[in-house]
Formats: C-alpha cells, sequence, structure tokens
C-alpha cells in the first residue's frame, strides 16, 4: 500500500513540477515573443521614419520653392526636386517623387509606397504594414496650410499594424506622429 | 517500464531543448535592434557635428589662411581634411573634404563618417553645397579629363612651362600646348561658367594630353567599350587663309599614329570637314578589319575668329570672338553604338559590331591630328581654326539626358545649394 502511496504522490508531485515548468515556459515564450515583436516593429518604424524623413528633406533641389509641391493631400504628396532619390545622389534631370497609400491590400496590409517618376524606388519604396496615413502641411510661419505653393513641412501621422501572434482577430496597432522639414526648399531661400 | 521511463525523460528534454533554443534566438534579438538603433542614432548625430564644423570652417577666414594661403580660387580646388582617431563615442569621423569653385563663396563640403558598435557597422556621408555650379556638382562632369582652360598663360615664348592647362579632374591629365603664340594660348571670353577658352589659329596650334601608363599597360583615357568624348568650340567660318580644305580636328585620340594604315582612324575623334561641310564622329573598332564607325552631320560654321596677313601666315585673333556663339560636341560609343551630339541634341547614331574601341596609348589630342613618323605634311594634320573650351572624357556613354544636361549647364552657368544630412 505504501509503495502505492509512494507511486502516486511521485507522480502527482513530479505532474504538478511538470505543469509548472511548462507554464513558465509558455509564459516565457509569450513574453520574448512580445519582445521580439515590439523590437522588430519600432526597427521597422524607424527605417519607415528614417526613410520618409529622407525623402521629404531632399524635395525642392533646385526648384523654385512656391513650385515644388504639385500634389498635398492628407493621403498623398507629390513633389519635384533635382535629387535623384532612388539613386541618392544630385542629378541632371527634374524628378517627380509621390508618396501615398497603396489601397490594394496584401496580406501584410496595405502598403506605403514612394515613387520616383512613376516608379517604385527600391529598397525602400515598398512600406509594409501600414493601415493608415495621414499628412498635415505647414508653411513658413508653421501655420496649417492646404496651398500647394506654401508647403514647407509637413505632419506625418502613421499607423502600423500587424496581425497579433496569439489572436490574429485583434491585431496589433503601432502609431506614429513625425514631423519633417523640407529642408532644401529651405535653403533655397524659401 | 524502464525503457520506457528513458523514451519519456528523452522526449521531454528534446521538446525542453527546442523550446530554449527558441526562446535564445528571439531574446538574442532584442538587443540587436537596440543596438543598432542606438547605432544610427549615434552616428547621425556625430554627422550633424561633423558638417556643421566644415560648414564652418569652409566660411572661416582662420581656416582658410591656415589650411589653403598659398592656394588660388581659380577653377575647382578640392581640399580634404582627413583624421587619425578622431572618435567620439562609437563614431570616427574619417575625413571633411571641402570644394571650392573659383570662389571662397561657392563651396561644398563633405563630411565621412563611420561608426561601430558590438559588431554592427554604419557608414554616414552627408554634404552641403552653397552656391556651387551644378554642372561640377552632377555627375555629367566628365569624369577622366576635364580640360576647363582655366589658365591664362602670357608670353609661354618667353616663360618656360607657362604653356599648360590643369586637368580640372585632378586627373593629372595636364593639356599642353604646341605651336607658337604671341601673347597667350588661352583668352577671356566673358563667361560666367568659365572665364578663358584655348584659342587655336589653324596654322600650328594644338593641345596634347599626354597619357599616364600604369602598371598593367593601360592608360585610364584609353578607349575601350564605353565613354564619351566632348568639347565646345566655335569654328572659325574661313579657316585659315589659303589653307581652308585643311582644318577641322576637334578631338583626337589616335589608334596607332605611326601605321600608314591606322594614323588617319582614331580610336575617337571628333571633326569638321571642309570638303562635305559636315562634322565627323568617329570610332575605330579593335575588330579583324578595323573598322571605323562615323557619323556625318552637315553643319554650318558661324563664327569669325581670326583674320590673315600676309598670304595666310600671320593670324591675327578677333579680340570680339566672344558675341559667336559656342557650339558643343559629344561622341559616345557604347558596345558598338556610336551617338554624335551637337548643342546637347542628339544628331546621329552609327551601329557597328559589339567590340571595344581601337585601344590608344597615345593620350588625346585637340587641335588637330596626332600622327607620327614619316611622310607627314603639315596638310595632313588638319589643324583646328578658332577656340575651344570645356573639353573633356568620361569614363562610361553617358546618357542623351546627361550630355543635354552637360551642354545647358556649362551654357547656363547654373549653381545649386542643397544640403543632404
Amino acid at each position: 500500500m505504501s509503495v502505492m502511496l509512494d507511486v502516486l504522490g511521485s507522480v502527482v508531485i513530479a505532474a504538478t513540477l511538470l505543469l509548472m515548468i511548462m507554464t513558465f515556459q509558455m509564459q516565457m515564450r509569450e513574453t520574448v515573443t512580445r519582445l521580439h515583436y515590439t523590437g522588430s516593429m519600432i526597427e521597422h518604424m524607424d527605417e519607415v521614419t528614417t526613410t520618409l524623413n529622407h525623402t521629404f528633406a531632399m524635395a525642392g533641389i533646385g526648384i523654385p520653392v512656391s513650385d515644388v509641391c504639385t500634389i498635398v493631400d492628407t493621403n498623398r504628396i507629390e513633389f519635384k526636386t533635382l535629387w535623384d532619390v532612388a539613386g541618392d545622389s544630385l542629378s541632371s534631370t527634374l524628378h517627380v517623387i509621390h508618396i501615398a497609400l497603396d489601397d490594394s491590400s496584401s496580406a501584410q496590409g496595405k502598403v506605403l509606397t514612394i515613387k520616383q517618376d512613376g516608379s517604385v524606388i527600391q529598397p525602400l519604396g515598398y512600406i509594409m504594414y501600414i493601415e493608415r496615413i495621414r499628412f498635415n502641411y505647414f508653411d513658413l510661419a508653421d501655420s496649417l496650410t492646404t496651398d500647394t505653393s506654401e508647403v514647407r513641412s509637413a505632419e506625418v501621422l502613421l499607423t502600423f499594424r500587424r496581425d497579433s501572434p496569439w489572436n490574429p482577430d485583434q491585431p496589433l496597432r503601432s502609431n506614429i506622429q513625425m514631423k519633417s522639414y523640407f529642408m532644401n526648399s529651405y535653403l533655397q531661400g524659401g | 517500464m524502464g525503457r520506457a521511463v528513458l523514451m519519456f525523460v528523452l522526449l521531454m528534454t528534446t521538446i525542453f531543448a527546442s523550446i530554449l533554443v527558441s526562446l535564445n534566438d528571439r531574446i538574442a534579438g532584442v538587443p540587436d535592434v537596440l543596438i543598432e538603433n542606438q547605432l544610427k542614432k549615434e552616428s547621425e548625430n556625430v554627422s550633424d557635428f561633423a558638417l556643421r564644423n566644415a560648414i564652418r570652417n569652409a566660411g572661416s577666414v582662420g581656416f582658410l589662411d591656415t589650411y589653403l594661403e598659398e592656394s588660388t580660387f581659380t577653377g575647382i580646388l578640392t581640399f580634404t581634411q582627413s583624421f587619425s582617431g578622431f572618435t567620439i563615442g562609437n563614431s570616427v569621423i574619417d575625413s571633411l573634404r571641402y570644394s571650392f569653385s573659383e570662389s571662397q563663396d561657392q563651396y561644398k563640403v563633405e563630411s565621412f563618417i563611420r561608426s561601430s558598435l558590438q559588431g554592427y557597422s554604419v557608414a554616414r556621408h552627408a554634404e552641403m553645397a552653397f552656391d556651387y555650379p551644378y554642372i561640377t556638382a552632377l555627375v555629367t562632369r566628365p569624369s577622366v579629363i576635364y580640360l576647363e582652360m582655366e589658365r591664362l598663360n602670357l608670353l609661354p615664348w618667353l616663360f618656360k612651362d607657362n604653356n599648360y592647362v590643369p586637368d580640372s579632374n585632378q586627373n593629372g591629365y595636364t593639356g599642353t600646348f604646341g605651336g607658337f603664340t604671341l601673347l597667350s594660348n588661352t583668352v577671356p571670353w566673358g563667361g560666367s561658367f568659365s572665364r578663358y577658352c584655348a584659342k587655336f589659329d589653324g596654322m600650328n596650334d594644338y593641345l596634347i594630353v599626354e597619357p599616364q601608363i600604369g602598371p598593367n599597360g593601360a592608360d585610364s583615357i584609353n578607349t575601350d567599350k564605353s565613354f564619351t568624348i566632348m568639347t565646345f568650340a566655335k569654328i572659325d567660318k574661313n579657316g585659315r587663309k589659303y589653307h581652308e580644305d585643311e582644318q577641322g580636328t576637334l578631338l583626337w585620340i589616335p589608334s596607332e599614329p605611326s601605321d600608314a594604315t591606322l594614323r588617319n582612324k582614331p580610336s575617337a575623334g571628333i571633326w569638321y570637314d571642309t570638303n562635305d561641310g559636315s562634322m565627323h564622329f568617329a570610332i575605330t573598332q579593335d575588330d579583324e578589319d578595323n573598322t571605323m564607325l562615323e557619323a556625318v552631320v552637315p553643319h554650318t560654321r558661324t563664327a569669325d575668329i581670326y583674320d590673315w596677313l600676309l598670304f595666310g601666315t600671320i593670324p591675327v585673333f578677333n579680340i570680339f570672338h566672344y558675341e559667336y556663339p559656342w557650339t558643343s560636341y559629344a561622341l559616345s560609343y557604347n558596345h558598338g553604338v556610336l551617338k554624335a551630339y551637337i548643342n546637347g541634341v542628339l544628331r546621329a547614331t552609327v551601329t557597328g559590331s559589339d567590340v571595344r574601341a581601337y585601344p590608344s596609348l597615345y593620350g588625346l589630342t585637340m587641335g588637330r591630328r596626332d600622327l607620327r613618323g614619316s611622310g607627314i605634311d603639315d596638310e595632313d594634320y588638319k589643324y583646328f581654326c578658332g577656340v575651344m573650351d570645356q573639353g573633356g572624357m568620361h569614363h562610361l556613354a553617358l546618357s542623351d539626358m546627361s550630355i543635354t544636361a552637360w551642354h545647358d549647364n556649362v551654357m547656363n552657368a547654373a549653381t545649386i545649394r542643397y544640403i543632404r544630412d
């Protein structure tokens, strides 16, 4: 009898220990996955904001300040520059840069595209995991404007979205707000 | 029973190990992102600091006096300030490069930064141009040789070695004048981008760029499968008196100047032929027959650059030559396709087989053909009568757009200011 009790007791204790270890592992795994998700998302968001900021900064090189922007909508912007954004060098030809949210949904959500003369630039011309974008524009006095000839900076509000690894029905969203200055438009004297 | 327990333990251990490995990978990835971000931010800040200092230095009298005291601000003056161990945090400032064009007020500065932290490395290159000539800042500037003729060679017959123009690319392809000139080989013409141009009397003036043969036996101005040659010129509408049918060589890269069968077939050349009133753009291909691809474009000369005294033996330079317009001439060769441009506009295309141009190791000549050996008369040289400026060679075939841009920007003397950080 005592042998049976010993066996049962050890089985119960072993099972409890095993369950504790498994629970611990699962929790740890989830924590690490969250950390990894957060880290990779931060990296992605950092790359996106760096790219957007750089692209905006190169707007208007060699162009009269009032002629830089051609489209300034809340969900897209188009401007001119002598900078070859694709090659990241000064160019002899005028380029038209178009930034907009592509509504054709993919598995990764909507796509933010940066196009130069109608072609998506590489390697960061397709920006994934974007759900929403909104532009607000400001003039030289930092007042809101919608006049293409007055735009000197843009506020960009981005919503990133990724499906949750644990619950696909509840995607994880991260918002970021940045302000990009058209540095080269300022340098032209405007 | 014992075996079953053993198998169970092994299975559990394997699952446990795989979970640990997976966890380890994920945990290891988190600091990487943080390190990379930290490094980027740091290098950006150091780059800003370096560029701000470079901009301040470029406008500082003290700095210019210290480092560029003996220099004159003619043409493109470039100075690189290199550092050894200039470390800020995890970043190293390698160098700052200053380029001045014609004056202290027209400059471009560049900073070169490296950063590294825990196995990650980032390099940053920032630059800012302020009223810098647009053509100079562009890649369409001829990269191998660029003779902008920005040097006044007064009394070259009196002062020894006072008969050259420097290569603006600083590749050392100095152009040396030949022939006799009383006052100077170069003359002012009033342009805002270029102040001087070279004059050629059609009698014995020429400019030669000697080759620089490297250790592998090749010269970097050697013609290969892809390159461009170009120049601006005003071709005298009459030519040298009594020798009107002799004139016309603008640019000439010889194939074999001593070989009677090849000496008149240049590796690359641009010339005007008085017999057919046309510009000739030619390439000799490196095939079995040494095929010469030639584009012939009818052309009208309008400039009046020289008058002649004593039966065409004494040239008299027209000091009002600047009233006549400049014309640019360019030739590009790319894998068997020769293109001819006048004033930045594509005028002719000739297609041959996809072989390289005939290799040349004899440099480049402006103003006459490079002919060597015996049995050559003066008239064979086809001396050029007129003025030339902005002559050069690019190491690749420039696009139509780039050649148009080169022409437009020389003519318009545009300056540009921009910042990239």
